[in-house]
């Protein structure tokens, strides 16, 4: 079977759709991400065994065909890529070139992280051992955490110094903390009673969005700021697997779920930690089918403009909160990403 | 006759790529009375009648094959005279390297040692102490200063430095209102003075004519001077000077992170006796362990421990015993502490029948970590980024 990847530029004030690009293949995209930067630049797609890297421009910029099978990867606002593939983690240039290769004990356990200055990695285990890469010389420092099943989640902010993560052991009781790139952890004091599926970090890392499981009937996401202080926001939800997505100064997001068509607007202080419900859009359609650790939708980085994918994609309004644009798609549980040119 | 009794010990650096079945041979011109490798008494002829001129020795797990420093005991009587010993290493490997080395003289004085590190005790605790009296005692002092301050400051700047910079600007104010005026006056009472004394000097009258136009001048030049003033309209403000005594925020002293660790670990040691002579036994073992911390950060201290216990019988009846410690230690940055802990077990044989003796023994390893140093933290406050301008979203999705 054939599937084609587009590339559409929809500008911002006419809603006019331009196909700048595709890619045809015979498998679905595996993962697409971009940096988690103040301005992306690059996106990365990842197939089966290619490693293709689209600019602002929509233009192809890098198309690499591997001889091993691409589990995960993430690319930096250089267009330098990480993926892994079991035990064996990979690092090329945005030319393709390997930088790096290293193959560990055991499987790396989430997709390596890879920010502007550090590259983290963190491996399956009782005991998860997470690398902290300096992409300039590809030495390394080490901390580790005691979790169950596996669950430790990370995400970096722009340059790979700071992330903040979680995880969470029996009960389930989740875990937060921060760590920066020289292997030190800050725990926060405080833990959670619910399992944690999704860590968002802003660009500058002064902040976190935690995903939790559900407790009771509602599920719940945490504002973290810097300091490891919290907020819990209600969502107000009772379906399952809510995910979201956020501009890049944490003061707007939206959060969905796949069982529901609505779509809720928050308003969110970092420095007060505080989140408003603001408002709701129902959608047209039920939303797609939400991986419980994946991020599947997008936001532009003034938060003005979202993607939400259902049956259909949605480019949503934010500030109004209507949707300006339908885009039309094949299959179900295929993420949709973007960036701004 | 005269029995003489021998006591060898021989260093070696063994180095060996992939080591299968390596035993110790020894021949010797006298019987073996104690033959010890490591620490580990691989033979001894306090549990039995027999002794041995040559041995064949298991040493799996008690011979460093990594390059360390191996040490061999070997104990026999005999004769007077000279006596011969020889050594061979039998096994399979991939490479070996042999190479003998200098007895080491101990390193360290344990009085000496013990000494010290009560010292360096004592003196933690006491950084540790001082440490939190002074977090506490800046803490108390911060908390308590800042509101005091803080409403002094509110009263001071409300009920004085507020009225002072009103009136003060008033002033300006009116000041800068009249300033053609003043101007006017000031220029116009000294050249009018001097232009009478002049006319009264002279006898011209005409000195007196351009007395009466001088104040016309002076009020034009005030204008002009007024006009040419900036900013407007003046204050002391404006001009850069504010009478206010600041606020302060709200600081926290905090020491660095304190963290507390507490380690659990149950060891479970079986031992079971096949072939068993009639003594007791006992067994020490002290484990050291090492770890590395660094102010103000937190770190973490991991460490597994597997020990393994084989009891073996081996030439004559003599029991060996194999173990295997495998310490992993994920420290995270840098600084040093030392935590020791000895473990010591007995165990008894009573009788020579097959037995099987099960020992349980629990370790619960307390330890906390004090980072000395004191950090005083603000409240950060939040930094925003600026968005990219953009006139299209690049959307990118299967279809």
């Amino acid at each position: 079977m054939s599937y084609t990847t587009k590339i559409l530029a929809i500008n911002k004030d006419t809603f006019e759709e331009t196909l700048l690009n595709s890619i045809t293949q015979d498998n679905l995209i595996k993962r697409m991400s971009r940096p988690n930067a103040q301005d992306p630049k690059y996106l990365l797609l990842l197939k089966d065994n290619r490693i293709i890297i689209i600019d602002k421009n929509g233009n192809i910029v890098l198309d690499k065909t591997v001889d091993y099978t691409i589990d995960a990867g993430s690319i930096n606002n250089n267009g330098m890529v990480a993926v892994k593939s079991g035990a064996e983690l990979y690092v090329y240039d945005i030319g393709g070139n390997l930088v790096y290769h290293e193959t560990y004990e055991s499987n790396i356990a989430k997709p390596p992280l890879i920010g502007t200055n550090y590259l983290w990695v963190w491996l399956w285990g009782e005991t998860q051992t997470v690398y902290i890469y300096d992409l300039s010389d590809f030495t390394y420092k080490t901390f580790q955490k005691s979790t169950t099943y596996n669950s430790l989640l990370l995400d970096i902010n722009e340059t790979g110094e700071i992330a903040f993560g979680g995880y969470w052991t029996t009960g389930p009781t989740t875990h937060y903390f921060k760590a920066f790139s020289d292997g030190t952890v800050v725990d926060a004091s405080t833990t959670f009673d619910y399992a944690i599926y999704n860590i968002h970090t802003n660009p500058l890392g002064t902040g976190a969005l935690l995903r939790l499981s559900k407790s009771g009937p509602k599920y719940r996401y945490v504002l973290v700021n810097t300091n490891l202080d919290y907020a819990t926001i209600d969502s107000g939800s009772e379906t399952e697997e809510i995910d979201l997505v956020h501009d890049i100064n944490f003061i707007v997001a939206l959060f969905f779920n796949k069982v529901s068509s609505n779509v809720k607007k928050f308003t969110l202080d970092i420095e007060n930690l505080t989140g408003e419900h603001v408002g709701t859009i129902t959608l047209p359609h039920s939303l797609d089918e939400i991986s419980r650790y994946s991020k599947m939708g997008d936001m532009t980085p003034d938060g003005k403009f979202a993607v939400i994918p259902s049956t259909e994609i949605f480019l949503i309004d934010v500030e109004n909160l209507s949707v300006v644009k339908t885009i039309n798609k094949a299959f179900s549980g295929v993420p949709v990403r973007m960036i701004v040119s | 006759m005269l029995t003489c009794y021998y006591w060898k010990e021989y260093s070696f650096k063994v180095t060996i790529t992939n080591p299968r079945n390596l035993k110790l041979k020894l021949k010797s011109s006298i019987p073996f009375d104690e033959v010890i490798l490591n620490g580990k008494i691989l033979f001894t002829t306090q549990f039995q009648a027999i002794s041995y001129n040559e041995l064949e020795l298991d040493v799996t797990n008690i011979l460093k094959t990594d390059g360390n420093v191996n040490v061999l005991h070997v104990r026999g009587a005999g004769g007077s005279g000279t006596q011969t010993l020889e050594a061979y290493l039998i096994g399979e490997w991939d490479s070996a390297t042999v190479e003998e080395v200098a007895p080491e003289k101990p390193a360290e004085l344990p009085v000496i040692t013990e000494t010290a590190k009560a010292l360096g005790d004592a003196v933690k605790y006491f950084i540790e102490k001082m440490t939190d009296f002074l977090k506490e005692a800046l803490n108390y002092v911060i908390q308590m200063a800042i509101p005091i301050w803080n409403t002094i400051a509110q009263y001071v700047n409300q009920l004085f430095l507020k009225p002072l910079t009103d009136m003060i600007n008033f002033l300006i104010q009116r000041f800068i209102e009249r300033f053609d005026m003043v101007v006017a006056v000031n220029f116009t009472i000294p050249v009018v003075w001097n232009l009478f004394e002049k006319a009264v000097q002279t006898g011209k009258i005409k000195y007196i004519g351009f007395a009466f136009v001088t104040p016309i001048v002076g009020m034009v030049l005030g204008k002009f001077l007024r006009a040419m003033l900036k900013p407007k309209p003046f204050s002391i403000e404006t001009l850069g000077f504010r009478f206010e005594v600041y606020q302060l925020p709200q600081i926290t002293a905090k020491a660095p992170p304190e963290t507390e660790h507490d380690l659990e670990d149950l060891l479970d040691f079986e031992y079971s006796f096949e072939t068993v002579a009639l003594g007791s036994f006992w067994i020490t073992e002290e484990l050291d362990y090492r770890f590395d911390v660094m102010s103000p950060t937190l770190h973490s201290l991991e460490e597994h421990l597997d020990f393994e216990y084989g009891l073996q019988t081996v030439v004559g009846g003599m029991f060996w015993l194999s173990e295997e410690l495998d310490y992993s230690y994920a420290v995270s940055p840098e600084n040093t502490g030392i935590l020791e802990e000895e473990l010591a077990f007995s165990y008894t044989v009573y009788s020579a029948e097959e037995t099987t003796t099960v020992a349980e023994e629990e370790l619960d390893y307390d330890y906390s970590v004090h980072i000395p140093g004191l950090l005083i933290i603000p409240t950060e406050r939040v930094t925003y980024l600026t968005p990219p301008e953009y006139n299209n979203i690049v959307v990118v999705t299967e279809q």
